[in-house]
C-alpha cells in the first residue's frame, strides 16, 4: 500500500529543546520549552509534539515557548480521571496557576485549541492572547453531516490526504520505532478524549462569547480535514465576538507544519498588536 | 466417561456478495442494497432449521452477533438465543456472546438472559465478549476502557441475576443502574455457566479469578494448550479447584463426511469463511482497541508500504491438512475425526466442549445435517467413551 505523499515527504524534525517534568496540580506533565524571552504556551494537536518543532522554534525567535505534553501523551502522567476535555481545561488552570507569573500568549493546534478554548471560557487570568491554529472542537454541521473527517472510519492514506491537503507531510519513512510508538499512544489517547461525540463539544459554542482575550483563529486553504475550514473558522469568530478574527494562511489542517514560519508570523504580530488592546480594554478574567 | 458436547454454529452469514475485489470491506461500509430481504428470509429460516436439527439430534447451539456485516447476520443473541430457546427441547444455548463492553445496559443483558434460560428451562450457557474491533464505529462505543467496562457489566449482571430481596442500585465507574431488580430471575441457580472467549492467556487469567468458564476460538492446537494451561493454574493461583475439561470449550471449523472425498469437499467448503470475511484496515486496527506496540509495528510497516495482514491470513490458502494439523479444522470421516479430536484434547490437558462452526457461507442445509449427524451418532459417543 503506496502513501501517496511519502514523495513530496519531509524528514522529521522534532526540534529542539529542553523536556522536564512540572506540576499541574497532582498531575505531572512533560514540557519540552525552546527559545528565550516572555513565555509563551503551546498546546499542541492530535499527533502531540512529533511534528512541530519548526513552529515551535520559529516562535521560539521571541518567546520562551513552553510545550507541555497532554496527559496520555509523552512522559506525562496517565491519570484514569481524566476522561474528557472538559478535564483537561481544568488541569491546564492548573497549570498555567502553577507555572506563569504574568498571562502569556497561548498558541493551540487543532485539538490543543479545542483544549484551549475550554480553558479559556474558565479563565483568562493567566492568558494574554489565543492563537487557535485549524481548531476542532465545536460542531458547525447538522446532525447528519460531520464537519471532521472520520479518522476511524477514513483509513490511514485519506487522513493524511485530509491533514496535509496537496502540500508537503512529514516523511514517515524516517521516524523511528519510539515515535512509532508514540504516535500509537497518540492516537489512542486522542479516541480517549474525543472519540465520542466526535471531536467537539456540544456545550461549547455557548461559552466561547465567555473569552476576553484577543483571539485570533488561523485557517488553511487546503484543509480538507475539516469540511467548510473558512465557514468554521468564520463559526469560531462568530461564537467567540469582538475578540476574535480569523485569518487564512495557505496550508492544510496541519497548518502549523506546512507553514511553521507563517503561522509564527501571523502570531507574533498578533501577540504585539493584542497587547496593546488588552492593556486598552482591561480584558482578562 | 467424559461429557464431551459439541456446540453446532453458524455464523449466519449473507453468502450472495459480489466479488471481494469490488467492494473496500465486508464489514461496516457494504451498502446494504446488496442484502435481498427475500433471500435473507430463506437463510434465516434454513439457519435455525439447523440449529432445530442439532438439536434433534442431540447436539448443542452457539450463536454469535455482529452488525453492520454481510457475515453476520444474528443481529442480537437475545433475539437468536429466544428463539432457539423456543424451538428446541434438549439443547444447551451458548450465545458468545452478548457483547457487554459495548452495551449501555447490563441490566438490559441480565433480563434478557435470564427470560431466555426461563424460557429454555434452565439451558443458558451465558457468553459475554468484549466485541472485535470492528464493531467500534457501529457500535459507537469508545474503544478506550473496553475491559474496565467488561468487568463492571459482568459484575451487575451477575449481582442482578442472584440479588433477590428486592432492589438494589450501582453507581459504579462505567454503568450506573437505580432499583435494579429483574423480572424474570434465571432458572438456572445461583445463575446460568458464564463464559468468556479469549485469544489471549492474560484474558484468561482474569477469566479464572472470577471462576467463570473459558473459550478459545481459532487459536490452533499450541494456542489452545497455552491459553488453558494458563486459566487453570490462574484457578489455582486464586483459590478455586482446577478448572476440569468441563470449564473449557474451543471454536474450529467441522465436517464429518461418509467418505475422505465427502469430508474434503465439505473442509473446502467450509473455509468459505476464512476466504470472505473482509474487512479494511482501519476498522482492524483501532487505537484503544489494539495494544500501541501492536500498533506502532503496524503503522512501521504502513509506511514503509505494507498494508497490514491478518495474522490468519496465510490459512485461505493453506492446504486443508495443514489446516487440521494445526488444530483448526476437524474434517475427515468419523474415524479421522475422531482421532483429530483426540489428540488435541491430549495435547490441551482436556477439553469437553466443543464449539464448530458446521455452516459456513452458501453450504446447504442438506450437507450440513449430513455433517452434523456423523457427529452426533458417530463422533461423540466414541468421544465420551474413549476420552480418558
Amino acid at each position: 500500500m503506496a502513501e501517496a505523499g511519502a514523495a513530496t515527504g519531509t524528514a522529521v524534525s522534532p526540534g529542539t529543546g529542553e523536556s522536564k517534568m512540572v506540576a499541574a496540580g497532582p498531575v505531572s506533565l512533560e514540557e519540552v520549552r525552546c527559545g528565550s524571552g516572555r513565555p509563551l504556551v503551546f498546546l499542541h494537536g492530535e499527533d502531540g509534539l512529533l511534528f512541530s518543532g519548526p513552529v515551535r522554534e520559529a516562535l521560539g525567535a521571541g518567546f520562551e515557548v513552553r510545550a507541555p505534553h497532554h496527559p496520555w501523551w509523552g512522559r506525562s502522567d496517565r491519570p484514569g480521571h481524566l476522561r474528557t476535555v472538559e478535564d483537561l481545561s481544568y488541569l491546564y488552570l492548573d497549570y498555567l496557576e502553577a507555572t506563569l507569573d504574568e498571562p502569556a500568549p497561548v498558541v493551540a493546534t487543532s485539538f490543543g485549541a479545542w483544549v484551549a478554548a475550554a480553558v479559556a471560557v474558565k479563565s483568562t487570568a493567566k492568558i494574554a492572547s489565543l492563537t487557535l491554529v485549524a481548531p476542532v472542537g465545536i460542531k458547525v454541521g447538522d446532525r447528519e453531516t460531520r464537519d471532521f473527517v472520520d479518522v476511524y472510519a477514513a483509513g490511514p492514506d485519506r487522513v493524511r490526504a485530509a491533514n496535509y491537503g496537496d502540500g508537503v507531510r512529514p516523511d514517515l519513512r524516517s521516524l523511528a520505532a519510539d515515535d512509532f510508538f508514540y504516535l500509537a499512544e497518540a492516537q489512542e489517547a486522542m479516541a480517549r478524549f474525543a472519540f465520542r461525540p466526535y471531536l467537539h463539544d456540544p456545550g461549547l459554542p455557548y461559552w466561547l462569547h465567555r473569552i476576553d482575550v484577543p483571539t485570533l483563529v488561523l485557517w488553511g486553504s487546503d484543509d480538507r480535514f475539516v469540511r467548510d475550514p473558512k465557514a468554521y473558522a468564520a463559526a469560531w469568530v462568530a461564537a467567540i465576538g469582538s475578540n476574535a478574527q480569523a485569518i487564512e494562511l495557505p496550508g492544510g489542517h496541519r497548518l502549523e507544519e506546512q507553514s511553521a514560519a507563517a503561522v509564527a508570523e501571523a502570531t507574533a504580530d498578533f501577540i504585539g498588536t493584542a497587547a496593546g488592546r488588552r492593556e486598552t480594554t482591561g480584558a482578562g478574567r | 466417561m467424559r461429557d464431551v458436547r459439541n456446540y453446532v454454529f453458524t455464523e449466519m452469514a449473507y453468502p450472495y456478495l459480489p466479488p471481494d475485489e469490488t467492494f473496500e470491506s465486508a464489514r461496516v461500509t457494504l451498502p446494504n442494497e446488496l442484502y435481498d430481504p427475500v433471500a435473507g428470509s430463506d437463510l434465516y429460516h434454513s439457519y435455525f432449521d439447523i440449529y432445530r436439527a442439532a438439536d434433534e439430534l442431540g447436539l448443542d447451539v452457539m450463536l454469535n452477533e455482529h452488525h453492520s456485516t454481510a457475515t453476520c447476520l444474528d443481529a442480537a443473541v437475545p433475539l437468536s438465543a429466544a428463539i432457539v430457546a423456543r424451538e428446541t427441547s434438549t439443547a444447551r444455548i451458548l450465545p458468545l456472546g452478548n457483547p457487554i463492553s459495548n452495551r449501555t445496559d447490563p441490566v438490559r443483558v441480565a433480563e434478557e438472559m435470564a427470560m431466555v434460560d426461563v424460557l429454555s428451562r434452565g439451558r443458558l450457557q451465558c457468553g459475554f465478549v468484549r466485541g472485535v474491533p470492528m464493531e467500534v464505529s457501529p457500535q459507537n462505543i469508545p474503544p478506550i476502557g473496553m475491559y474496565e467496562r467488561f468487568w463492571e457489566a459482568a459484575d451487575l449482571i451477575v449481582k442482578a441475576w442472584t440479588t433477590h430481596d428486592g432492589p438494589f442500585n450501582w453507581e459504579g465507574e462505567h454503568f450506573q443502574a437505580r432499583q435494579v431488580n429483574i423480572w424474570p430471575r434465571p432458572h438456572q441457580q445461583p445463575h446460568p455457566p458464564i463464559w468468556v472467549p479469549t485469544q489471549s492467556a492474560g484474558t484468561g487469567v482474569m477469566v479464572a479469578e472470577r471462576n467463570y468458564n473459558l473459550a478459545t476460538i481459532l487459536t490452533g492446537t499450541e494456542g489452545a494448550a497455552n491459553i488453558f494451561g494458563t486459566f487453570r493454574k490462574a484457578a489455582l493461583d486464586a483459590g478455586f479447584a482446577e478448572p476440569g475439561p468441563e470449564r473449557v470449550a474451543y471454536s474450529g471449523l467441522m465436517f464429518v463426511g461418509g467418505s475422505e472425498a465427502e469430508a474434503a469437499d465439505g473442509g473446502e467448503a467450509l473455509r468459505w469463511y476464512l476466504r470472505h470475511n473482509k474487512a479494511a484496515p482501519q476498522f482492524m486496527d483501532v487505537p484503544g482497541y489494539l495494544d500501541p506496540t501492536i500498533r506502532a509495528r503496524i503503522m512501521a510497516k504502513w509506511a514503509q508500504g505494507e498494508a497490514p495482514r491478518s495474522p490468519i491470513a496465510y490459512l485461505t490458502e493453506a492446504p486443508l491438512q495443514e489446516l487440521i494439523d494445526l488444530g483448526m479444522f476437524f474434517v475427515g470421516t468419523p474415524d479421522q475425526v475422531v482421532e483429530q479430536v483426540k489428540a488435541f484434547d491430549r495435547a490441551v490437558g482436556g477439553c469437553d466442549n466443543l464449539l464448530m462452526m458446521m455452516h459456513t457461507g452458501p453450504m446447504t442445509f442438506e450437507t450440513t445435517y449430513q455433517s452434523m449427524k456423523l457427529c452426533a451418532e458417530e463422533v461423540l459417543p466414541r468421544l465420551r467413551e474413549e476420552l480418558d
